[in-house]
């Protein structure tokens, strides 16, 4: 029996020693039909040389919508729909609204159109790194860092220009 | 005799003039145009309107639209790249826009950017007006907050110098919310499938058959070549038109001209039963066509092919003169005559000759380009035919021997005697009484004046357009606003006045939309105004903003910014001078030096102004002085009912003046020529006005043409006394016109078709009622004429 464990584990071994997949993150993490929590944003503006603050919840539709509610410091609410988002005239803003969908959703196969990806899977959970292949984005965005376990935990957008914006989910409930 | 030396000499005179007229011509190298344009009338509105309608049509002809389709994105994008990649190699087009590119942003921050604080979107002005101060901080602060926010252009984003995003709003303005930018291309977001747009520049005219010839059949085969793979290639622009055009015109020159040719030469050999009849017959033929093809190319440079394909159909009138000399001279052996045949026929043949070029001469005075082309054309042929036959003809060797012709002409003449004809009495009658059905039958019949009628493209063109028009909501070059006004400053202003009013007419129309040069240079009143608006929101919102971000110190410099860029107007020629006019095209009017006056003209483009009454725009005009609504195709509808109605009068006229020719020559039976024809036009235009839609103006242009072809009939009839010949004469001349010019019936091109019928109505109800009307004359009476 251990045998067996063990050269199972061997067998399995030069799965993780490869390049992270989106094909793994797709079987490491749950694409529920809602979810929905709390988030917290900070973000760095470079031209201000400071960071704001913003909290808020948010909720997921799959296929269908993210409802983003700012409640601090000034109410909003953002609707992303796979399509993009709502109101935005900027086709790059639609874009990157599309993206944001799939990385709230985990579309993995969606994010494989615009971006290489790096990162590791473990135990614990997974981090995974974004690059864009995209010219469209790649003047916008530097890299997209994710994190999680069964669902995202932690997202961290750098920009080009050197504003980044880290959101951390947390009480998720799918 | 005058002496045949005479005779010669104006003969070989003739000949020189004709040679050297075909060489210059053939040194000049005529182009051969196919545009509908140019069939089209210059309208005798303000010669700025005029002015404003050329440029946008220039602008609009050199274009060409593709949009590429298939069933995944993917696969429309590689077939887009695959495309877009082929015609960059090819040298009739000089530019192609097919990946949306970054230049395009800098350029609009390049421009605007120092002027952020007076050049406002004019929603954001609005909003400034109605003082949603708070709001628009707010706004700014979400933006900065969103995660996927608008910060994504980093050169927009500046929350020192423009924190309230005053520059980004202003820009998003400007964008195309129909065609999106979807990896690097451009996507048609509201195609049915996915598709992407490749737009083309064309190195030339589109009218060049050269050009043509170079590009079209290649995207004939990237059409055929996407449909292959699933996919759709949609096509739009004046290239495929004026293609379409020449080769339908090529092909029914060949067709029809050929076939009428040949119809008319076996005709001739089958009346005349000589071979060498025929070769007679061709040789003013061929002088008239050469003649005519050669002055038409000297005083127009252009030969326009529907010119050519109407040409075609002329050979029919211009043997008339040949067969009547032939058909004389076959008599004259049968009938020795001291005369000669010229003499015995130049009375009738000089009438004849002069009725048509008078008829066909009318058409000159219609204001188509198109149609002046066709009377030169038809003036310059008929006179060569005309002074062939009598110049050349007589110095040909006559044969001795009887004509095996006159055979054909007894028989016909026998034919005819047995036929019924009316007494004088009855044949008065009879054409008061065609002349009242025909009266009775226009009364009831309608009128039709539409721009369709010159529309020659196939409909899948047309669809094609239509198609695409509507989803890329192209501004119409046919329909828009004219705005003239002394300087600059005042124009703009005059557009700030119009905005609101198309803005009320946007939100009734959904589809509506509007360019003015006013939203992105405004007057210098505006823009000293919403300085002023910017300012207030500083003032109320700027400390509260930067508290927020918990940077209140840098509201000193955001201030400081506003005062650094609020002195000093952003110019009018500042923004023509820069690339973005050739981004926005056709709406500013350079009006060079030749107006005379210094003035400034704007025009004002509308699109998807489909579905809204032209009444509408001209009440917006009216309320506006300085603003003239233009809409192309109204106006030439209109020209056309104009011209109808002027043409109506001239054909009255004409036939009045011919009446009053004939009645000096031939005294009361005068009524005898003219009541035929005069009849016989009547009742072809009452017909006519009952088949589809109605009469129009080219059928009256056609019955003009119908007078001469009846007349000279008329004319050779009265002259000849209805001799066997003379009857073999006009209806063989009856038969070739209907072969030249009935065959235009076939043609495709909706000109020429209703040419076609009119002439074939006319002529075959002035056959019949000169039959039936024609003078008996005794036998014995005939004998000795």
């Amino acid at each position: 029996m251990m045998r067996a464990v063990l050269l199972l584990t061997l067998l399995l071994c030069p799965l993780f020693a490869q390049a992270l997949s989106f094909t793994d993150l797709a079987s490491r993490t749950g694409s529920p039909q809602t979810l929905s929590g709390q988030f917290r944003q900070t973000k760095y503006l470079t031209l201000l040389d400071t960071s704001i603050e913003s909290a808020g919840r948010f909720s997921y539709r799959r296929d269908d919508e993210i409802r983003w509610i700012t409640q601090t410091p000034v109410a909003d609410e953002l609707v992303m729909t796979p399509q993009g988002i709502d109101g935005a005239d900027n086709p790059v803003a639609a874009l990157i609204g599309r993206i944001f969908f799939a990385v709230m959703s985990a579309d993995w196969p969606v994010l494989e159109q615009h971006f290489t990806l790096s990162g590791e899977l473990s135990e614990q959970g997974w981090q995974a790194r974004l690059l864009p292949l995209d010219e469209e984005i790649a003047p916008a965005v530097e890299r997209i860092e994710l994190s999680g376990g069964d669902y995202l935990r932690r997202l961290e957008l750098i920009e080009t220009g050197g504003d980044r914006v880290r959101i951390d989910f947390s009480d998720l409930q799918p | 005799m005058i002496s045949r030396r005479y005779a010669k000499l104006f003969a070989a005179l003739w000949a020189l003039l004709l040679i050297g007229t075909a060489l210059t011509a053939w040194l000049r190298a005529p182009q051969l145009d196919s545009s509908i344009l140019a069939l089209l009338p210059h309208s005798d509105r303000q010669p700025l309107q005029q002015l404003a309608a050329d440029r946008l049509g220039a602008d609009f002809s050199s274009r060409l639209a593709l949009l590429v389709q298939a069933d995944s994105d993917a696969e429309a994008r590689q077939l887009t790249q695959n495309l877009a990649q082929r015609l960059e190699s090819e040298p009739a087009i000089a530019e192609l826009q097919w990946r949306i590119d970054s230049t395009r942003l800098q350029t609009l921050v390049d421009l605007y950017r120092p002027w952020r604080f007076q050049v406002l979107a004019p929603d954001l002005r609005r909003r400034l007006e109605n003082g949603e101060f708070r709001q628009l901080s707010d706004e700014a602060l979400r933006r900065l907050l969103s995660p996927v926010g608008l910060t994504l252009t980093p050169t927009l984003t500046d929350p020192i110098g423009d924190p309230f995003g005053l520059l980004p709003t202003l820009l998003s303005g400007f964008g195309n919310d129909r065609i999106q930018a979807d990896h690097g291309l451009m996507r048609v977001v509201r195609a049915d499938r996915p598709g992407y747009l490749i737009l083309a520049t064309l190195a030339g005219d589109p009218f060049e058959l050269s050009l043509q010839q170079a590009l079209v059949p290649t995207l004939q085969r990237m059409q055929s070549e996407v449909a292959g793979r699933g996919g759709r290639l949609y096509l739009s622009g004046m290239l495929l038109h004026a293609a379409a055009g020449a080769e339908q015109a090529r092909r029914e020159i060949s067709t029809i001209g050929v076939v009428s040719l040949l119809g008319i030469l076996a005709l001739v050999l089958l009346a005349f039963r000589r071979w060498r009849t025929p070769l007679l017959v061709m040789l003013p033929v061929l002088a008239g066509c050469l003649f005519a093809v050669a002055v038409t190319a000297l005083l127009f440079g252009r030969l326009h092919l529907v010119t050519l394909a109407f040409g075609a159909g002329l050979v029919g009138v211009s043997v008339d003169y040949a067969l009547h000399y032939l058909a004389t001279h076959l008599a004259s052996h049968a009938h020795p005559d001291s005369r000669s045949v010229l003499q015995r026929i130049l009375p009738g043949l000089a009438l004849g000759g002069l009725s048509s070029v008078l008829a066909y001469g009318a058409q000159a005075l219609a204001p188509f380009p198109g149609l002046r082309q066709m009377a030169c054309f038809a003036v310059a042929g008929l006179s060569a035919a005309w002074l062939s036959v009598v110049l050349w003809y007589p110095l040909l060797p006559t044969s001795p021997s009887p004509h095996p012709g006159a055979a054909s002409a007894r028989w016909l003449a026998e034919r005819f005697r047995r036929l019924p004809a009316l007494p004088p009495r009855g044949a008065l009658l009879m054409l008061t009484l065609s002349i009242l059905l025909a009266l009775g039958l226009l009364w009831s019949g309608q009128a039709k004046d539409d721009l369709r009628l010159l529309q020659t493209s196939p409909q899948t063109l047309l669809a094609q357009d239509r198609q695409l028009g509507e989803w890329l909501g192209q501004s119409s070059s046919t329909r828009f606003l004219l705005v003239t006004a002394p300087d600059a400053e005042s124009l703009l202003q005059t557009q700030e006045r119009l905005a609101p009013m198309l803005d009320r007419m946007r939100q009734r129309y959904p589809d509506f939309d509007f360019s003015l040069l006013s939203d992105r240079v405004p007057s210098h009143r505006a823009q000293a105004h919403n300085r002023a608006l910017v300012e207030a929101l500083y003032a109320d919102q700027l400390d509260r903003f930067f508290r927020q971000l918990s940077r209140e110190d840098l509201a000193l410099k955001a201030r400081a910014a506003l005062q650094r860029d609020t002195r000093g107007y952003l110019e009018l020629q500042e923004w023509l001078d820069s690339p973005l006019h050739a981004l926005a095209p056709g709406l500013w009017l350079d009006t060079d030096s030749d107006t005379g006056a210094e003035q400034a003209v704007g025009i004002v483009r509308l699109s998807g102004s489909e579905g809204i009454a032209g009444a509408e725009f001209a009440a917006i005009a009216d309320r506006l002085p300085s603003v003239q609504y233009v809409d192309r195709v109204e106006d030439i509808s209109s020209l056309l009912t104009r011209y109808r109605l002027e043409i109506g009068f001239w054909v009255a006229g004409a036939y009045l003046v011919v009446l009053l020719m004939l009645v000096w020559r031939y005294g009361r039976t005068g009524w005898r020529v003219v009541g035929p024809p005069l009849a016989a036009a009547l009742l072809a235009a009452g017909v006519l006005s009952h088949l589809d839609g109605g009469l129009n103006l080219f059928h009256l242009l056609a019955l003009l043409l119908v007078l001469g072809l009846g007349l000279d009939m008329g004319i050779f009839l009265q002259e000849g006394s209805g001799a066997p010949h003379v009857w073999l004469a006009v209806t063989l001349s009856m038969l070739t016109s209907l072969l030249a010019f009935g065959l235009l019936v076939l043609s495709a091109t909706p000109l020429l078709h209703e040419f076609g019928l009119t002439v074939l109505l006319g002529l075959g109800f002035i056959w019949l009622i000169s039959l039936l009307t024609r003078n008996t004359y005794p036998e014995q009476e005939l004998e000795h004429r």
